[in-house]
């Protein structure tokens, strides 16, 4: 009974209490000109420690911040990266592209000014040992490569083919031991000087052209060219210049050395001297002989 | 009486909280209010006449710091802790799951009588809507997710003090 009692007079106290307070929203609701002494002296106890939890909250928001900035600076930092990895690809397959159409320009006008039938063939692979100079093209019989056609650059000469299949040919280049060419010295044209252009013994890089006789003038920088006997090799491809004079041990014949024209680390693209180093016939030339 | 310390520093703590460092880290417009789940729960345990003073008391305060309007959070405080005194005495208070479904439904009826309030009597208001959807729900959410830590520590405290008033009950009665 009495706990009733004290229930009943708890629920009119929580309503006297919900209508003054009612009461008091409802004259501060719109806004007072002044603060009660009370509220004042609430305020300026407060006011301190918010301020320093205040700028303690300011802190921890920059600090908040500085994670968020990071982490978005990062995701930024990787996206704008792999942007210029792309960028860096592309730049470099047009480079590329670039020098691939520099050598096909060159190419195709060593094509167009040579007196050769030549067919073009993309070098495929490399003998990667240190033994033997070899590659393989993609031209085979079936393009009508045959064997021991001569292989050229408009550097100069490259090798020779050794074995065709359908569709590629193995190519022994001049710097394999086991090919050697046939060849003079372009300015003075003697025919009674022909020595043999071989690889050099110490030095992949170059040649060495032996077999000349001693009285052979020949001078630091002569052109060398195949002779075109031996069959396999057309007359006066460019095979390189002269780099070095000497004699052999005994002193009976002449030998030197020769840089080659071509660079046969980086052959990409090379011709192959159709039928045995035919001269191709000229719309002109094929009038003429009609007439 | 150093529960009674413990808890009004806790409320005080609170309400410099609220309005500092968790004010910067708003989401969404609505925060947690840590005053509502200690009025709630301490309402619960304590009671509804204690709690509905609480409630009046610390409403009171946060009226008196962070607006010149006066009655708006009391009123709505006090009603939640006299309400939540009331359930108490029908659930058990040593489970969790009562105290939380209460925080979550007390902090929309919180919301709801302030909103209520506000429309009344300042006449400005967000459709019910996204009230509910931004601010009501979120926050009974934020609301729930403190009661799950604060209960039991506050739960506990209450029994500490609870069994030290029985022994010192017993011993005044045994000299």
């Amino acid at each position: 009974m009495a706990k009733q009692s004290q229930d009943r007079r708890s629920l009119i106290l929580l309503l006297v209490v919900v209508l003054g307070l009612l009461l008091l929203i409802n004259i501060t609701g719109e806004g007072r000109g002044q603060l009660t002494p009370i509220e004042d002296a609430l305020l300026a106890l407060f006011a301190p420690v918010q301020t320093v939890f205040s700028s303690a909250g300011q802190r921890l928001q920059h600090l908040y911040d500085a994670v968020v900035s990071f982490h978005e600076l990062r995701a930024e930092n990787e996206r704008l990266q792999q942007e210029i990895a792309f960028i860096e690809g592309q730049l470099v397959q047009f480079q590329e592209l670039q020098k691939q159409n520099y050598r096909y320009r060159r190419l195709l006008d060593f094509q167009e000014s040579t007196a050769y039938r030549l067919q073009p063939a993309e070098v495929i692979a490399r003998d990667p040992s240190q033994w033997f100079g070899a590659i393989t093209i993609n031209r085979g019989y079936l393009d009508g490569v045959e064997r021991e056609m001569a292989v050229i650059t408009d550097r100069g000469l490259v090798g020779m083919v050794s074995t065709v299949s359908p569709n590629s040919s193995q190519v022994i280049l001049i710097t394999d031991p086991r090919l050697a060419v046939s060849a003079t010295v372009q300015r003075s044209r003697d025919p009674g000087i022909v020595g043999t252009v071989e690889s050099h013994a110490n030095d992949s890089s170059y040649l060495t052209m032996t077999n000349l006789p001693p009285d052979t003038q020949i001078q630091l920088g002569d052109v060398i060219i195949s002779s075109g006997l031996g069959g396999i090799f057309p007359e006066g491809l460019f095979i390189g210049t002269v780099k070095e004079i000497g004699d052999d041990r005994l002193g009976l014949v002449l030998s030197v050395v020769i840089e080659p024209g071509v660079n046969f680390n980086r052959l990409e693209e090379v011709f192959i001297v159709l039928g045995q180093g035919e001269k191709r016939v000229e719309p002109d030339d094929a009038g003429e002989e009609a007439q | 009486m150093i529960f009674y310390a413990v808890i009004g520093l806790c409320f005080l703590l609170s309400l410099l909280l609220e309005g500092s460092i968790l004010s910067f880290f708003i989401m969404e417009k609505a925060l947690p209010d840590i005053l509502l789940v200690l009025v709630i729960s301490l309402g619960f345990m304590l009671g509804e006449r204690r709690g509905g003073l609480l409630g009046l008391f610390f409403g009171l305060l946060q009226d008196i710091i962070f607006g010149s309007a006066l009655g708006f959070f009391a009123l709505a405080k006090m009603i939640l802790g006299y309400g939540a005194g009331l359930l108490g005495r029908e659930l058990y208070q040593d489970q969790l799951l009562a105290p939380v479904l209460l925080v979550f439904v007390g902090t929309l009826a919180h919301e709801s009588i302030l909103y209520f309030l506000v429309n009344q009597f300042i006449g400005v208001g967000m459709p019910v809507e996204l009230s509910l959807s931004r601010l009501f729900i979120p926050k009974s959410l934020y609301n729930m997710g403190l009661t799950l830590f604060l209960y039991p520590l506050l739960y506990r405290l209450y029994q500490n003090r609870k069994t030290l008033s029985l022994k010192s009950t017993q011993r005044s009665g045994r000299y």
